[in-house]
C-alpha cells in the first residue's frame, strides 16, 4: 500500500476496489462498476471516451500459462494473442503469470493479463489507446497490486476513501455525485459510510443532525426515527473532529423480527479542512469508528 | 408528424465542445444561503394574445443553489461545457465525473426551461 502512496503523482489518483489497487490519471473516472470480490468489472473513462477496462474472477485451478492465453486469444484474437510477452510486475513473486499485448497499429487495445498470487484471482486489464504510447505500461501497469481477502482492506472511489478492518466485505454501495456509500458486512455485523460533499453546500440544505437523522429508504419500515443526538469526537493522527451521534432503535412491533439488529448506531462529523461530511451507521461501532478515522487515506495532501 | 422539425442531434465530443449561451436577458439576484434568484420575465404567447393576455410586469422567478450560479455565471457563449465542468471540479474540489454529470443535467434543464441554448454549427 505505501508503494502505491509513493507512486501516485499530483495528477493521478489511486484506485482500491475488491482488494486490487491501482493508480491512474486524476481525469479517468469510473462509469461503470460491478461484481463482488469473486467476480467483478470496472469500466474507467475520460470525459471523452473509455480509457480502460478491468475485469476479474476467482481461480484456483489451473495452469496460469494456458489461462493467459486463452484470456488473451478471446480479448484480442489469435494472431495477436502470439505477439503477448511476459510484462515483469514490481513485485514479481505476487503473480504467477503476467502477460501483455501492445497494439502495433493503434487506434486499438492493449491488453494485460496477470494471475494473482495474493487472492488467487486473474484480472484482466484493457487499455483503449489512440496512440502509440507507453503510458499504460510505464505508468498505470507497474501500480496494480492485490491484496489478499483476509486483512485490512482499502477502498478508493471517485473523492470516497476508507479502510475497513480485517473481515469485513463489501455488501453494496452507491455512487451518486456528491454522495458517496460504501456498504460492509462482517459475519452478523453490519456498517455503512457515507461522504457527502461539498460539505458547505450540504448544510445549506440541511444541518448536521438532519443529515444524521436520515434513514435509508429500506430501513424506514424496521427503526423508528433517532430520539436525540449527543456530541461526539473523532480523534484523527493530527487533529480532532466533533460530530454528532445518535442511536436507531428497531420498531416495537417488529420484537418478533430478530434477523434485524435492536439497534444502529449513527455517527456524523464535518470535516472542515476537507470540506465533507462523514456519516457512519452500523452495530459495531469501534469499526465504524476506525473507518471514519481512516477517511481520505488516499487524498493526496 | 411528417412536417414535424427534425431535432439536431449533437454527439458527446460536441456537446463537450459546445459553448452555451444565455437566451434570457436578467440579473442574478443573491440569496444569503449562497444561490441566486433569477427573475425572467415572461413574453406574451402568440396564440393567446387576443384571448388570455398576460400583465406587462408579470415575471417568472427560478432559484438556484451555488453550483447552479456557479455554473450560470460561466455561461458566457465563450466558455464551453467542459471548461465549465473543470471550474466547477477546481472550486469545489471534486472529482471531474462528479462535476460533470450534475453539470450537463444542470444544463440540459436550463435548456429545457429556455433559459440557455447552445449554437450548432451547420453542416
Amino acid at each position: 500500500m505505501s508503494s502505491i502512496s509513493q507512486l501516485a503523482t499530483r495528477n493521478s489518483q489511486l484506485l482500491a476496489w475488491h482488494g486490487w489497487n491501482l493508480a491512474v490519471p486524476d481525469t479517468w473516472n469510473p462509469v461503470k462498476v460491478d461484481g463482488t470480490w469473486d467476480q467483478g468489472l470496472m469500466l474507467l473513462a475520460d470525459m471523452h471516451q473509455a480509457k480502460l477496462g478491468l475485469r476479474w474472477r476467482r481461480a484456483k485451478r489451473g495452469d496460469p500459462e494456458k489461462w493467459a492465453d486463452r484470456a488473451l486469444k478471446d480479448e484480442v484474437g489469435n494472431l495477436a494473442a502470439k505477439q503477448a510477452a511476459g510484462f515483469a510486475m514490481p513485485e514479481s513473486t505476487d503473480w504467477k503469470v503476467s502477460k501483455l499485448y501492445a497494439d502495433t497499429d493503434p487506434p486499438g487495445r492493449d491488453v494485460w493479463v496477470g494471475w494473482s498470487n495474493q487472492s488467487s484471482r486473474v484480472l484482466e486489464i484493457v487499455h483503449h489507446v489512440k496512440t502509440r504510447d507507453t503510458f499504460f505500461e510505464q505508468q498505470v501497469l507497474p501500480t496494480v497490486s492485490d491484496t489478499p481477502e483476509s486483512g485490512e482492506q482499502a477502498w478508493s472511489i471517485f473523492d470516497l476513501s476508507c479502510k475497513t478492518p480485517s473481515g469485513w466485505k463489501m455488501q453494496w454501495f452507491r455512487l451518486n455525485a456528491g454522495d458517496l456509500t460504501l456498504s460492509f458486512k462482517s459475519k452478523k455485523k453490519s456498517a455503512n459510510v457515507r461522504q457527502i460533499g461539498p460539505a458547505t453546500l450540504a448544510l445549506t440544505r440541511l444541518k448536521l443532525d438532519d443529515w444524521i437523522g436520515q434513514i435509508d429508504k429500506s430501513l424506514r419500515k424496521i427503526y423508528r426515527e433517532i430520539d436525540d443526538l449527543s456530541d461526539t469526537t473523532l480523534d484523527l493522527p493530527n487533529r480532532t473532529l466533533t460530530g454528532r451521534r445518535g442511536v436507531l432503535y428497531r420498531k416495537r412491533r417488529l420484537f418478533w423480527a430478530v434477523m434485524f439488529t435492536k439497534k444502529l448506531d449513527v455517527i456524523g462529523v464535518h470535516d472542515e479542512v476537507r470540506n465533507r461530511l462523514f456519516i457512519a451507521q452500523g452495530d459495531d461501532e469501534p469499526a465504524m469508528r476506525e473507518m471514519l478515522k481512516s477517511m481520505g487515506w488516499a487524498k493526496k495532501a | 408528424m411528417l412536417f414535424r422539425k427534425k431535432k439536431p442531434h449533437m454527439s458527446a465530443e460536441q456537446a463537450l465542445e459546445a459553448k452555451p449561451v444565455r437566451l434570457v436577458e436578467a440579473e442574478m439576484q443573491p440569496l444569503p444561503d449562497g444561490g441566486g434568484m433569477l427573475k425572467v420575465s415572461l413574453k406574451q404567447p402568440k396564440w393567446g394574445q387576443r384571448l388570455f393576455r398576460l400583465p406587462e410586469s408579470s415575471t417568472k422567478s427560478f432559484e438556484f443553489d451555488a453550483i447552479g450560479v456557479f455554473v450560470w455565471d460561466n455561461i458566457d457563449g465563450k466558455t464551453n461545457v467542459q471548461q465549465i465542468i473543470k471550474r466547477l471540479a477546481k472550486r469545489y474540489d471534486l472529482n471531474l465525473r462528479e462535476a460533470q454529470v450534475p453539470t450537463v443535467k444542470f444544463l440540459e434543464m436550463l435548456i429545457k426551461k429556455g433559459l440557455v441554448g447552445v449554437p450548432m454549427e451547420k453542416k
